[in-house]
């Protein structure tokens, strides 16, 4: 069975149509490489699968369950994390706090347990800590975890962004634009340490990406979306040349 | 590096001795009174940055609380006979679930709207406290408002009162600190800096708000608690819209989302004043005019308070700094031309 399903799932704004009729099915452990030619509305389709839009229609399963249109909180603490286009990060915590934050759920956050500092409660910040200094490290973050963002190079906050998603201990991790304003050589080095990651913890992909040819590479499977709707998908050697991809990505005579 | 840790960690113990063993140097009436109002409003202070410096809702209604917790204290002990420390925690209580009530509506709207939402409630607060004679008196106030009185002994003395005030300030700004230090107050700043990535990241953003407000209104009502029993007088105009701006600028002045940052805020709009209310009247007359030049002042150069987060720590806390400059501005220099 399929870990996430999108079914038919649509959304329009003020008339503009984002997504219409959108279905995919993502395999436990595989990575899905979303392509779209013409930018507008792709992260549509992660706000409504993490719960922060809601669908005009469509349904969005995990594991089973139905998700559609539930608070983005309780999506992620059915195990799905997410990355930004635009960098979202804590701009008043340092790295080692933001990546704190993905621990968010496990923290104990009883008002009385907090003031009594109870025994547990200390540890507790301290294991929260260690494990998000741990996954700095892993991100090659680890020296800088008192910087905060704005004292971190672009390259890094992706990185920083990342660590902290994946402090949700996440099963399905959707990632946008993960090396939006990098050259290639970039591209292909945090596409790599998101591989290594995965395989490490098993996770399952979805990634929203500009940079085909990088991504071609590093995806399981592509699904190319064009205006909305799906044009194509299957296998990255297959889609890149497919003649509506080339055809929406360079216009119409370019086959 | 160890020797700066120590200090770090022994400040607050060193400040609080120091302050104790101050009556015994200032004697008389004057000082202890002055320090002990000084540090009921570190209190409003500190209730006040943990809404709007660390969880980022910009209220301007704190007011209303002090006077929920003055009047609820006042009347429980006055009408009910009730012991006071029993009134003190009533007033913090009842003010923190009126906190969270007025809160559970007033999330609804955003940012610039909130303010605009308490402020209304601090007037709605004004208008009933004075009107409701049977129950406040009105414009007459509750005088004679006994003393606070803890296992018999009744703290009738400028000294006593202090000491009471510190110890009882001392454990709220202990309090406060410890929930802003863990996973909550975490939350809380998650939510200032970016709702959005706090959502995906699984925190309950409303849950935490409410939070926020019935924290820091419930700290808002222990300190109108001390408030009524100290000054010993409780009436409807000591609630109004300037003494919740009075709140917002010593938040800001000292330090958002800055424990020691609440006290520093209250020295310095406070104490100072007050201490040259007889040499310098005009301190007092123009306090809000010159809290609200400082503001605008900090905006540019401090945009988090002089113990605050540096500024460029904080680069898009700009869109948030901005609606509050928007707000503060117009307001204070329109309460200083009020006067």
């Amino acid at each position: 069975m399929s870990l996430l399903v999108c079914e038919n799932l649509s959304k329009s704004f003020l008339g503009v149509q984002a997504l219409a009729e959108v279905s995919l099915a993502v395999e436990e452990g595989e990575s899905l490489g979303i392509i779209r030619p013409n930018g507008s509305g792709k992260s549509t389709l992660f706000n409504i699968i993490a719960g922060e839009l809601r669908a005009d229609s469509g349904r969005v399963s995990l594991a089973g369950a139905q998700v559609t249109n539930r608070p983005s909180h309780r999506i992620a603490a059915m195990g799905v994390a997410r990355t930004f286009q635009n960098l979202r990060l804590f701009s008043g915590l340092s790295a080692v706090e933001n990546v704190m934050g993905g621990g968010h759920m496990r923290a104990p956050s009883g008002v009385a347990r907090q003031l009594l500092r109870l025994p547990g409660v200390s540890r507790a910040e301290r294991n929260s800590r260690e494990e998000a200094l741990a996954l700095l490290h892993e991100v090659g973050l680890g020296a800088h975890y008192d910087r905060f963002p704005h004292q971190l190079s672009y390259g890094q906050t992706k990185r920083l962004e990342l660590a902290r998603a994946l402090n949700i201990r996440p099963r399905v991790l959707l990632l946008d634009e993960p090396t939006a304003g990098m050259n290639d050589a970039q591209a292909t080095e945090i596409l790599e340490l998101v591989r290594r990651i995965k395989e490490k913890l098993q996770l399952t992909l979805l990634v929203i990406e500009h940079n085909v040819p990088v991504l071609a590479r590093f995806a399981d499977r592509l699904l190319a979306l064009d205006a909305g709707r799906t044009i194509t998908h299957g296998s990255p050697a297959n889609v890149v040349r497919d003649r509506r991809v080339i055809e929406a990505y360079l216009g119409t005579g370019a086959a | 590096m160890r020797l700066a840790e120590l200090a770090k960690r022994a400040a607050p113990a060193c400040s609080l001795a120091g302050l104790a063993a101050l009556p015994l140097v200032l004697t008389g009436h004057f000082w202890p009174h002055i320090l002990t109002i000084t540090m009921i409003y570190a209190m409003l202070a500190l209730g006040q940055n943990v809404i709007t410096g660390w969880c980022g809702l910009l209220t301007l209604g704190q007011a209303a609380f002090l006077g929920l917790g003055a009047y609820c204290s006042a009347l429980l002990v006055m009408r009910f006979a009730a012991p006071w420390p029993l009134a003190f925690l009533g007033a913090g209580a009842f003010a923190g679930g009126a906190g969270a009530l007025l809160a559970i509506p007033c999330l609804r709207v955003k940012s610039d709207f909130l303010s605009l939402v308490t402020i209304a409630f601090n007037q709605l607060f004004f208008v009933v406290a004075n009107n409701w004679m049977d129950v406040t008196r009105g414009p007459m106030g509750l005088p004679r408002v006994p003393a606070a009185e803890i296992f018999g002994i009744e703290m009738r003395s400028q000294d006593s009162q202090f000491w009471l005030v510190l110890a009882l300030a001392a454990l709220t700004f202990l309090g406060v600190s410890r929930l802003t230090s863990g996973p909550i107050g975490r939350a809380w700043s998650m939510i200032r800096d970016d709702e959005t990535a706090a959502r995906a990241l699984g925190v309950h953003v409303t849950g935490y708000k409410v939070l926020a407000f019935s924290v820091g209104c419930f700290v808002c009502g222990l300190a109108g608690s001390l408030y009524a029993h100290c000054l010993r007088f409780v009436s409807p105009d000591m609630f109004k819209l300037e003494e919740s701006l009075i709140m917002m600028q010593m938040a800001i002045l000292g330090g958002l989302a800055s424990i020691p940052g609440s006290a520093l805020g209250a020295f310095l709009m406070i104490m100072i004043p007050e201490a040259l209310r007889s040499s310098q009247p005009w301190l007092i007359t123009l306090r809000p005019g010159i809290g609200g030049a400082i503001l605008v002042a900090l905006m540019i150069w401090r945009p988090n308070g002089l113990l605050g987060a540096t500024a460029e720590a904080a680069g898009p806390l700009a869109q948030w700094r901005k609606s509050l400059a928007h707000l503060l501005g117009p307001h204070s220099s329109a309460a200083a031309g009020a006067k």
